[in-house]
């Protein structure tokens, strides 16, 4: 008894971690168990046979992979010019005081703390109103572009408030003028930030429902997809694709912790 | 590296009238100095005193509000960090942390294109600086003296007219700020840049600096070599700061023998020497440093001496090498005694009376309307900031 408690005291932290991970992994490993289901009936919810139907037939429904293509190609849009977009914009607002600076920084935080439909429905409306572009794809990207950018400031501003400006007073110092210390100094020590910023304004765009449900269209995105498919049962397919975006993410993380473990063994 | 210097003429720092103000505040007061070719200079003064924002307008990282800046006859005034031949080493070093440390030191020579046997001329500095074998490691896995040390090399690789050091020891402990100490005025002696050196730790300037220049309140109080600056302060500031003085007011009498003035100071009277003043009446301020100060038992040796008080310990406490003593004067004023540990006597006690002794040769003389009080604040100043 006495030994057992010792035993858990010194472990306790050890077990506790591994109980919430198995805590927060564990739908994710439900959804990638069941891409390797055969569903009995239409619904894909409980197990049956093991099959790898799925995986070789991703497209069968090819509504599922206009959808999935239709939302890479937003997201990475999006991810291209909100990031150049707010990246540009954290650096007038942590570098340069101007007039109306109190009043942006303001603004930007605004899209992040307004109920996603209210902001849906509003850019309905602003959509209807001017009617020059229609519904669909551009008016989806025009969208997901207005909320990730608030994000990208954000993360991009937190990277270059904790930038030594005293690097930069340095790079001068040794004979860089101001372009090429942006390249060598700024730059790169704010890429971290920006790639973070890249990463979380593809992942939210790509995930987006409830503003794309109002300013889609006819226009078919992934989330869309789903929410549709749920009605009538959701096809393994689904499946099998959110368990590829989900390696593709952990293959990321992994590679980039690979990467900068070498960089500091060197 | 030393031909190279050589070669090209060094060439005289010369600041004229140089003022800056942000608003209403004066951090640089109207400030003209030459500083000598080749020569280790050291800006000596509390926080605050402007000695930075000086540094910083000779970098190019702070724009003058009037005055100029001279490197020989060449007005360098308002050109850019970039285009002076200046080089710094930050207090907080700078290093670049997503380059390794070859980088960091090739940085400046990359910018100008200069990069005729680089390798050699890298790796040289780096054996100047004992560092070579750290070439590929980032700045964050060094220590605080080695990231100092390759600050350094990253500037001098340059070969710069002047080498700005802004607190460079600043963040180091004790043993290892004595050590780089000793290893700046080796490499400047080597490499033979002039260095202009900010710092606050009087020590740390007396220690390197060819010249002193001590700074309070956005203006020059005294330049000079550091025995000179030490030996004959001109003013309060520069008496307490620049270690410490026993300041005495008093009304000068007339002539004395030996080529003294006598100076009453409340009842009693005392000698300055004639030399070390060109005052002949009126009110003077004289000091006298504590360690040229002795203390001895009432009445036993005041023949030896020119001067005495008999005064009452308020304290002794013994330090090694030296008892540092403090006494009352009969008008209640404090005076420090720094006593060498060599004629043995026994250790004064609280409430003793006993004789302050000094011989008027190492008697300085200040500036008429001294304020005696001016500086003591910084006394006890913790030295790292």
């Amino acid at each position: 008894m006495q030994n057992l408690s010792s035993w858990l005291g010194k472990r306790a932290t050890g077990i506790y971690a591994v109980i919430a991970l198995f805590y927060m992994m564990l739908p994710i490993i439900v959804v990638i168990m069941l891409s390797f289901n055969k569903p009995a009936g239409k619904q894909n919810t409980q197990w049956n046979e093991f099959s790898l139907d799925a995986w070789k037939n991703i497209c069968r429904d090819q509504t599922i992979c206009g959808a999935v293509t239709t939302s890479i190609q937003i997201a990475a849009l999006t991810t291209i010019v909100s990031t150049i977009l707010g990246t540009m914009i954290a650096f007038a607002l942590v570098r340069h005081r101007f007039r109306g600076r109190t009043s942006t920084n303001l603004l930007i935080f605004l899209p992040m703390a307004t109920p996603e439909v209210v902001m849906g429905t509003s850019l309905l409306a602003l959509f209807l109103n001017i009617s020059v572009i229609p519904l669909g794809f551009w008016t989806l990207l025009i969208a997901h572009i207005m909320f990730t950018i608030s994000f990208v400031v954000v993360a991009v501003k937190a990277r270059l408030a904790s930038l030594d400006p005293r690097l930069e007073q340095a790079a001068m110092d040794l004979y860089a003028d101001s372009k090429t210390t942006f390249r060598y100094i700024t730059f790169p020590l704010a890429l971290p930030g920006i790639a973070a910023a890249a990463l979380l304004s593809f992942s939210l765009s790509f995930d987006d429902f409830i503003i794309t449900n109002f300013n889609s269209g006819t226009t078919v995105t992934f989330p869309m997809y789903v929410w549709g498919a749920a009605q009538r049962g959701i096809p393994p397919q689904v499946n099998v694709i959110a368990t590829i975006f989900f390696m593709s993410a952990l293959l990321l993380v992994v590679v980039a912790q690979l990467v900068s473990a070498k960089r500091v063994k060197r | 590296m030393t031909a190279a210097k050589t070669a090209r003429d060094v060439q005289d720092l010369h600041l004229v009238n140089l003022t800056k103000s942000y608003f209403e505040n004066v951090a640089v007061d109207n400030l003209s100095l030459t500083i000598e070719a080749g020569k280790f200079f050291a800006l000596l003064g509390p926080s605050g005193c402007g000695k930075t924002t000086t540094l910083r307008m000779v970098a190019g990282l702070e724009e003058p509000t009037s005055g100029n800046i001279k490197l020989g006859p060449r007005d360098i005034t308002n050109l850019r960090p970039y285009e002076r031949q200046i080089n710094t080493v930050f207090q907080s070093y700078a290093l670049f942390p997503h380059m390794d440390i070859y980088e960091n030191v090739a940085f400046g020579l990359r910018r100008r294109k200069d990069t005729t046997d680089l390798d050699q001329r890298v790796h040289d500095m780096l054996k100047l600086v004992e560092l070579d074998e750290l070439a590929r490691r980032k700045p964050s896995q060094l220590s605080g003296g080695q990231q100092q040390r390759i600050a350094l090399a990253r500037a001098i690789i340059n070969s710069p007219d002047v080498l700005l050091l802004d607190e460079p020891l600043g963040a180091l402990d004790l043993k290892l700020r004595r050590q780089m100490q000793i290893e700046l005025k080796r490499i400047q002696l080597e490499t033979g840049i002039t260095f202009v050196h900010v710092t606050h730790d009087q020590e740390e300037a007396m220690t390197m600096a060819d010249t002193i220049a001590v700074m309070n309140a956005g203006r020059i109080e005294q330049m000079g070599a550091p025995a000179e600056i030490y030996e004959r302060p001109r003013t309060a500031f520069v008496a307490n700061f620049l270690g410490q003085s026993n300041l005495f007011e008093g009304e000068i009498q007339g002539p004395a023998e030996n080529d003294c003035l006598a100076v009453k100071v409340a009842d009693q009277t005392y000698r300055i020497p004639k030399t070390a003043t060109a005052q002949t009446s009126g009110r003077v301020v004289f000091g006298v440093r504590p360690e040229k100060m002795t203390t001895e038992d009432v009445d036993k040796r005041r023949g030896e001496y020119d001067n005495f008080i008999e005064g009452v310990v308020l304290d002794a406490s013994f330090t090694g090498v030296s008892v540092q003593y403090l006494v009352e004067t009969p008008w209640g004023q404090e005076l420090t005694i720094f006593e060498r540990n060599v004629d043995v006597r026994e250790l004064g006690r609280r409430g003793e009376k006993v004789d302050v002794l000094w011989r008027s040769k190492n008697v300085f003389v200040l500036d008429p309307g001294s304020d005696i009080n001016d500086g003591l604040q910084y006394l006890g100043e913790p030295v790292v900031e």
